[in-house]
């Protein structure tokens, strides 16, 4: 449901802002920007991470950065993006919120819609293959969820799975969440 | 463009001050109107219409799809598989 309400706030921008121009002013949408990682670290502040999962948690961080930039690098030899660009895009592991918006205000317009979409789209193939793929390696169905391993995907996986696989998606979510602002700065140092 | 580099500074402030005065203020009002919820709605709405507006990022909305749709792959094929091998290894190691 609630990917809906965000996938229809999307299109509802496309279609206003195709017909009217309209747009908000430049302070308006940093301000949104600044309100949601204020909201989404006090939210995060609350939570505990178990010990003995601690393991399992670097495993499943390591595939999503390594897996997801190092994919992303044989990529960019086959599109016409800078090699830094296709990273960048990437770096968002899932939270397209942020990423998308934190790209197209510092470095491009371009490269941040890319980034949104990748990182629906990556979203959208984790809701998809989830109950499937859990099956087969319960690291690698997390690190495709990325971040919202522990808010969007976190339903999906638990009810697919254990409590252990599921505190470790959490865990794996909560550190990812707190990677992506400083992988996309990175980034964004690189190429600006 | 509005922002410029050092935004991303700002969101990280931003983010760990909330990080660290979460631990002492009571949250509860975040999850009870919604708050992550309907700001990330007003974030999105307000990236559809950047792109719906910018004529020159909507002609080339083909591009951003297939090459947003071949980063998605790729990252996420590329997650599961390093996820395969060291779940598979560490299992092998276990084993042994």
């Amino acid at each position: 449901m609630s990917a809906v309400l965000l996938l229809s706030s999307v299109f509802a921008g496309l279609l206003i802002g195709r017909v009217t121009h309209f747009q908000f002013p430049g302070n308006f949408v940093q301000i949104f920007l600044y309100l949601l990682t204020f909201a989404v670290g006090i939210d995060l502040s609350k939570e505990k991470i178990e010990k003995r999962f601690i393991k399992d948690i670097v495993l499943t961080i390591i595939s999503t950065v390594v897996g997801t930039l190092g994919f992303a690098y044989i990529l960019s030899f086959f599109i016409p993006l800078k090699k830094l660009e296709t990273l960048l895009a990437a770096s968002g592991f899932g939270w397209y919120s942020l990423s998308a918006v934190i790209i197209g205000n510092s470095y491009s317009a371009y490269i941040g819609s890319i980034s949104f979409f990748a990182n629906v789209l990556r979203e959208l193939l984790a809701i998809i293959i989830s109950p499937f793929a859990i099956k087969k390696s319960k690291y690698g169905t997390i690190s495709v969820a990325g971040a919202t391993s522990m808010d969007t995907l976190l339903g999906i996986i638990t009810m697919y799975s254990d409590r252990e696989t599921a505190l470790v998606s959490f865990g794996h979510g909560f550190i990812i969440s707190m990677l992506v602002p400083i992988v996309v700065n990175m980034f964004l140092t690189f190429l600006t | 463009m509005i922002g410029g580099i050092h935004l991303i500074w700002y969101v990280l402030i931003m983010f760990f001050t909330g990080f660290l005065l979460g631990r002492f203020i009571k949250s509860e009002w975040i999850k009870k109107y919604k708050i992550i919820m309907i700001l990330t709605m007003l974030l999105l709405f307000s990236l559809g219409l950047e792109i719906g507006a910018n004529d020159e990022l909507f002609e080339q909305i083909d591009t951003i799809f297939l090459y947003g749709s071949l980063i998605a792959l790729f990252g996420s094929f590329g997650s599961f598989f390093v996820g395969y091998i060291l779940e598979k290894a560490g299992k092998a190691g276990t084993k042994k």
